[in-house]
């Protein structure tokens, strides 16, 4: 083989790999720059292929939330005792925001009815550690889609691994695949002057330029809601109110004497006056034995069954006397 | 700009090569050839920081003026002396100036102040190049030149970084050869090789090893006995991947454009001795401090005694070479300290197995690598204390049977090895891997060699280009950068 030719093949070779990782990477739905966008993904996809209410008779309900929300709420438990039917359609990330929200609900109104209630919680802290939703069924799909990803991500591919994102190539795949997924979110959630915020890490338009998140530091017990989320907040109140879904502001459960929310923000009040289907749980001071966390902010199995009955009696309560 | 960054290689390389080979199948004179080459590396320099450009000028300009004078002039050794003296003042300015200031205040409790510069990149090696180039020049063994060659030398931008250091009299044969005019496939497809196999080494497996050695030696307060050898042998294989896959990458960059530069690495790892390893590992580098300041000193032609401390002397210099810190100073002094031991230990005619003489080599070059990577003696410190077992010994719960008796080791039982830094039974592996191919597995030239001209290696190679490029993290300068 003479020089020339073997310099062409292995160039040929190089390039063949190249085309053939794109369309591997284009293909694959899971790519993210990060182990949480990965999760969101996973879990995202698991709402579309598996949430589909059929029960037409009960009154519909979603929660969103946090990790807290996620752990403590236990879908079976309220309905049990409201008759609803639940779904806790939670991503349980760092730092969860209204905007994800907003594109969990998206995802579910594409496979059903509109929602009767949402009960959504709103991060007041930001949270130490991401966690999977106590679904079993949906932990497993996330571990069954997820391990392979991740692990051809750390092992074989490390420019891609964590924050080492600089690769061009595994780069381009990326952006097209994830171009489709950006585009409709921002289109629902940007206005002229608007940020997007996807994840924590880059906006559409620049890095880090506005920072959503419900700040109240639970070290000086003042409860403080930055203005550029509380827009983020009205965008979803006003989608909600548009297709005529109650959302009701839940809170997490608390081990006893850490945070007292004594009163509430006044910025929920002058919201609830905006908006007339928001609702703000009663429930105010869930304050619950340290024997019922696994952390600090997150119940284990019997705190969260007693945080759900308690939320489901309080909620039924509410909406009784109204 | 990094040899593995992607402006690197698909920018500034590829239009280089083009307009070299343009001007090849334009059948340009040679001196066209090498003023392409002097340009790109000019812009090459520039990259990093266009106002240091005047500092490599600078040099190019007066070492070459000084070797004229010297041609001309009778009065050589004063010419030759405030030739030396001046290159040392640039690079004792900009490398050793902060330093000295900072040692001044410490010493005398004064406060002058620092003023905080970027050093310029490459100083240590073009300067050396000029102090070797008017050495030669003084003693004949350069007798014609031309500045068109001198700064090709000097400025190339394959070695201008961080080496090979290359020898005027060495080089010179092929810039005045017909071949540097010619497309020459087989160094083309040896040039492609072992840029892309050096591009491996320090994107695939390299980089890895440093975010190991960055965890336990920039982000630990304490590390324990596995976490500590974990660390200092991470960054053991970090340097060596890092410098073996730079020095591959200069020596392919060359061979495309038809220049042959010195072997600068030759499995290093391997050596039974200190003095082997010295002949192994940055052999550039050793062959000028052998020829330019050992033998200045005297060498070994002055007595045993004055012999050791000719090589204590160079290796404390050396030290100094890499880095204007205390920690260099001690690494030198290791490795004179080492060296001089090892002479002491051949004088005696005392044999020991090789299996042994490799173990103690490679330890010790390995607790060297620590001083040498700490960024001061508290880190160093840190470091030391867990290889030595001083902050205990952490092992599984699932070993605690098989320990128990050794009852005289006191260990401690965790989850895994690791607490305070990221590893598991798979780093280890690693480490462990990285070891078996530094021993066993043939080397870039020795690959090179071998490698044929068909199907099956031309899929190797592709494979090496592919997997080399997407592994590329822009963040990982090359370790000898610093130097």
């Amino acid at each position: 083989m003479k020089y020339k030719r073997f310099i062409i093949s292995s160039l040929v070779t190089a390039l063949t790999l190249f085309l053939l990782m794109e369309i591997i990477f284009l293909s694959n739905k899971y790519i993210g720059t990060n182990n949480l966008e990965l999760i969101t993904f996973v879990k995202r996809d698991w709402i579309r292929s598996n949430i589909s209410e059929s029960s037409s008779n009960k009154k519909l309900v979603i929660a969103l939330g946090d990790s807290k929300i996620a752990s403590s709420f236990l879908p079976d438990v309220f309905d049990k005792e409201l008759n609803y039917k639940t779904f806790s359609l939670n991503l349980a990330m760092v730092t969860h925001d209204v905007t994800r929200n907003f594109y969990v609900l998206q995802d579910f109104l594409k496979l059903n009815r509109k929602p009767d209630y949402i009960l959504m919680y709103i991060s007041y802290e930001r949270p130490l550690l991401n966690s999977l939703n106590e679904n079993w069924e949906e932990r497993l799909y996330y571990y069954k889609k997820s391990k392979n990803n991740i692990f051809i991500k750390d092992y074989f591919f490390p420019a891609i691994n964590k924050n080492k994102v600089n690769n061009a190539f595994i780069n381009l795949a990326k952006l097209i695949s994830l171009n489709k997924e950006r585009n409709e979110s921002v289109n629902h959630m940007l206005n002229d002057k608007g940020a997007y915020f996807w994840l924590g890490k880059y906006t559409s338009i620049g890095e880090k330029k506005n920072f959503f998140d419900l700040n109240i530091d639970p070290d000086k017990n003042i409860h403080e809601i930055k203005k550029n989320y509380l827009y983020e907040i009205e965008k979803f109140l006003k989608f909600t109110t548009e297709n005529k879904i109650k959302v009701i502001i839940i809170f997490p459960p608390l081990v006893e004497n850490t945070i007292t929310i004594n009163n509430l923000p006044k910025e929920y009040i002058e919201m609830k006056k905006k908006y007339p289907l928001l609702e703000i749980s009663k429930m105010t001071k869930a304050e619950y034995s340290s024997e019922l966390f696994m952390t600090r902010g997150h119940t284990n199995y019997i705190g969260a069954k007693e945080y759900s009955k308690d939320l489901a009696n309080s909620i039924d309560s509410q909406l009784r006397i109204k | 700009m990094l040899f593995n960054s992607f402006e690197f290689i698909f920018i500034f390389l590829t239009c280089v090569l083009s307009i070299y080979y343009y001007a090849i199948s334009k059948f340009w004179k040679k001196k066209y050839l090498k003023i392409i080459i002097i340009i790109s590396s000019l812009i090459f320099y520039s990259w990093w920081k266009f106002t240091n450009l005047y500092i490599i000028l600078f040099s190019v300009f007066f070492n070459f003026y000084i070797s004229k004078i010297l041609i001309s002039t009778h009065k050589k050794k004063l010419t030759l002396f405030s030739g030396i003296l001046s290159n040392i003042f640039l690079i004792g300015y900009y490398k050793y100036k902060n330093f000295f200031i900072e040692n001044y205040n410490l010493t005398f409790n004064s406060a002058i102040e620092i003023e905080k510069f970027v050093i310029p990149l490459g100083i240590s090696f073009f300067t050396f190049q000029g102090i070797a180039y008017l050495i030669d020049v003084y003693n004949s063994k350069i007798k014609k030149i031309d500045f068109i060659d001198f700064s090709y030398i000097v400025l190339f931008f394959p070695h201008q970084i961080a080496g090979p250091i290359v020898l005027y009299n060495k080089i010179i044969n092929q810039l005045t050869s017909n071949n540097l005019s010619k497309v020459k496939y087989d160094n083309i497809t040896s040039g492609i090789f072992l840029f892309f196999l050096g591009l491996f080494k320090k994107t695939v497996i390299a980089d890895q090893f440093g975010h190991y050695a960055t965890l336990g030696f920039d982000k630990s307060s304490t590390l324990n006995f596995v976490e500590a050898w974990h660390t200092s042998l991470s960054y053991t294989f970090q340097i060596y991947f890092d410098f073996s896959g730079y020095s591959d990458m200069a020596l392919g960059l060359a061979l495309l454009f038809n220049i042959k530069l010195i072997q600068n690495f030759n499995s290093p790892y391997k050596s039974l001795n200190i003095q082997e390893f010295w002949r192994r590992w940055h052999i550039s580098l050793s062959i000028f401090i052998r020829d330019y300041l050992y033998k200045m000193l005297g060498g070994s032609r002055k007595g045993f005694l004055r012999t050791l401390i000719n090589i204590l002397i160079t290796f404390l210099l050396c030290g100094l070479w890499h880095g204007a810190s205390w920690t260099f100073v001690l690494w030198g002094a290791l490795h004179g300290l080492a060296l001089i031991t090892y002479k002491i230990w051949k004088l005696l005619k005392v044999k020991i197995h090789s299996y042994i003489s490799w173990i103690i080599t490679f330890t010790f070059i390995n607790f060297s690598w620590v001083i040498f990577r700490a960024d001061n003696w508290v880190d160093a410190k840190k470091i030391l204390k867990g290889m030595t077992g001083q902050n205990g010994i952490l092992v599984p719960e699932y070993l605690k049977d098989l320990l128990s008796k050794f009852s005289v080791i006191d260990f401690q039982y965790g989850v895994s090895f690791f607490k305070n830094t990221e590893g598991s039974k798979f780093t280890i592996l690693f480490i462990i891997s990285a070891l078996i191919i530094t021993l066993f597995a043939k080397n870039s030239n020795e690959l090179n060699k071998i490698k044929k001209i068909d199907m099956k290696w031309s899929i190797i190679v592709g494979f090496v280009i592919f997997y080399s490029i997407i592994s590329i993290n822009k963040n990982q300068p090359f370790l000898y950068f610093n130097f």
